[in-house]
């Protein structure tokens, strides 16, 4: 009987542990934040953690109409190089690297977004208004 | 031995507990992209992700109603049947009012839904108190340019000439669902649907409970309550002179239950033979907006009058706009003009910041 209560409680402790470790990882993940977020029309199709980035690498996202943007990703940024589009809006967007702006390609419905960081970045803002975005 | 082992489990417990609580009060950030109103739209909130299926359902419903493109929409039925009536005499006689006070413009009516109607209202509103300004008949205008489907190109005189005379939405009207308008106008609500949009879904998202949150509808921004930490939104205002770099500001709005949006001859404009042609038309002209000012950002609880206000308070220029903002009520503004220099309206003393000068425009002269 003793025995039971001791196991139980043990198993208990170990289960509580586990949870306030993993809430831990998952708390961490979510602070620091500098995780890039594609999407292309609507759906995610990559997340990328731009703080682990060794080598700079690019790849192609192509939509369902055939129309492709090259994403290029370096340590700490990322940008759209190369793009099917008439108006070349994403490219002209540059690199990004925080969370105050996507970059949008409306003909490929292709997003590259940053997760903001809980960080105070001093003048850094939350949104902006009168972005051209074609 | 046991009691303390059933302690300390008990002050573990007792500090997860309090951990899972910490958590729990806090609302979980939600964002969602749609491409609607041939834009792209970022709505943010700190609350339910369910929240933002109503609003992406509403901006639906919307855009289906208030599309100019759209031949099913509530726009294109006026402008069918205005195009209808304006060539084809029988349809007029049967159809047309004349207006009240026997002005020389006939009007025909169409019924349309309660949202275009309340859209038209304020456009209508807008126009007139603006002296045409901001004029939702423009389209015929606008597109000579080039500025529907990127066909840019500077048209002539004479072709001017002949579309400006459709242009003018004075003596229009609204009544309950009925709109009035003059034979042969083409409406385009596209200067005000995002403003109009913007401030539907402030509502439904406050009666979903949301109490901070952001909505950004390409390029023009609507504030939901505070930053879940309580303190205002810091909303940026972008730098026409360096308008292709995402952290070149005009200044800081700090803003709460707030919408601002900005026109600017920057945000669209195409080039031929070594000049700008820029999206902004001047409806007493014809041609792109020449008024000194690059870019003009309104502030107000009333997103469908900033969508309005900052495109009629660009045509007017620096010196008529600071009149127009005495005489109303309701709005503050920000003008940035072609040499760079920035004014801002004496109400957003306290919430502009800039790393520029400006000067602030008194109500008192």
């Amino acid at each position: 009987m003793r025995n039971n209560i001791k196991w139980i409680i043990t198993f208990a402790a170990v289960i509580l542990i586990c949870a306030a470790v993993w809430a831990g990882i998952f708390n961490y993940g979510s602070g620091g934040d500098t995780t890039a977020v594609i999407t292309s029309e609507g759906k995610i199709v990559e997340e990328i953690d731009l703080n682990g980035v060794g080598e700079p690498y690019e790849f192609t996202v192509e939509n369902s109409a055939g129309g492709t943007n090259v994403v290029r990703v370096e340590n700490g940024r990322i940008a759209v190089v190369e793009a099917s589009c008439p108006d070349k809006v994403c490219i002209e967007s540059g690199f990004i690297e925080n969370g105050s702006l996507p970059i949008v390609c409306l003909p490929n419905k292709l997003s590259v977004t940053i997760s903001r960081t809980d960080k105070d970045d001093g003048e850094q803002p939350d949104i902006i208004v009168g972005r051209a975005l074609k | 031995m046991k009691i303390k082992f059933l302690k300390s489990a008990a002050a573990v417990l007792a500090l997860f507990l309090v951990g899972c609580s910490y958590n729990f009060s806090q609302n979980e950030r939600n964002d969602r992209l749609i491409y609607a109103m041939d834009t792209v739209m970022r709505i943010t909130v700190y609350g339910e992700d369910s929240a933002l299926d109503g609003a992406e359902a509403e901006i639906e419903r919307l855009d289906a109603l208030l599309g100019f493109d759209d031949a099913t929409s509530d726009i294109s039925k006026i402008n069918s049947e205005s195009s209808y009536a304006s060539n084809n005499s029988a349809y007029a006689e049967n159809n047309v009012l004349s207006a009240p006070g026997g002005s020389q413009n006939d009007k025909i009516l169409v019924e349309v839904s309660s949202d275009t109607a309340e859209l038209l209202k304020k456009a209508f509103e807008i126009s007139a108190s603006t002296g045409g300004a901001f004029d939702p008949c423009i389209a015929p205008v606008v597109e000579l340019w080039g500025f529907y489907g990127q066909k840019y190109r500077v048209p002539s005189q004479d072709e001017i000439d002949a579309e400006l005379k459709r242009v003018s939405a004075s003596g229009y009207s609204v009544d309950g669902n009925a709109v009035a308008v003059n034979a042969g106008t083409r409406l385009d609500v596209g200067g005000i649907a995002k403003g109009y949009t913007a401030s539907k879904l402030y509502d439904l998202l406050k009666a979903d409970g949301i109490e901070s949150g952001t909505i950004y509808l390409g390029g023009s921004v609507t504030v939901i309550g505070t930053k879940p930490d309580g303190s205002p939104w810091n909303v940026g205002v972008q730098a026409p002179d360096d308008p292709n770099n995402p952290n070149a500001y005009v200044g800081y709005i700090s803003a709460t239950d707030t919408s601002i949006v900005t026109s600017g001859s920057y945000q669209r404009y195409f080039t031929e033979n070594g000049v700008n042609y820029h999206h902004i038309i001047d409806p007493k002209t014809g041609y792109p907006a020449d008024s000194g000012l690059v870019s003009v950002t309104i502030v107000s609880d009333d997103a469908t009058l900033c969508d309005g206000l900052s495109t009629a308070l660009f045509v007017m220029g620096l010196d008529q706009a600071s009149d127009y903002w005495r005489s109303a009520q309701g709005f503050e503004a920000v003008f940035v003009i072609d040499d760079g220099s920035v004014y801002i309206t004496e109400g957003l003393t306290d919430s502009f910041t800039s790393d520029r000068d400006y000067d602030i425009i008194y109500r008192d002269r």
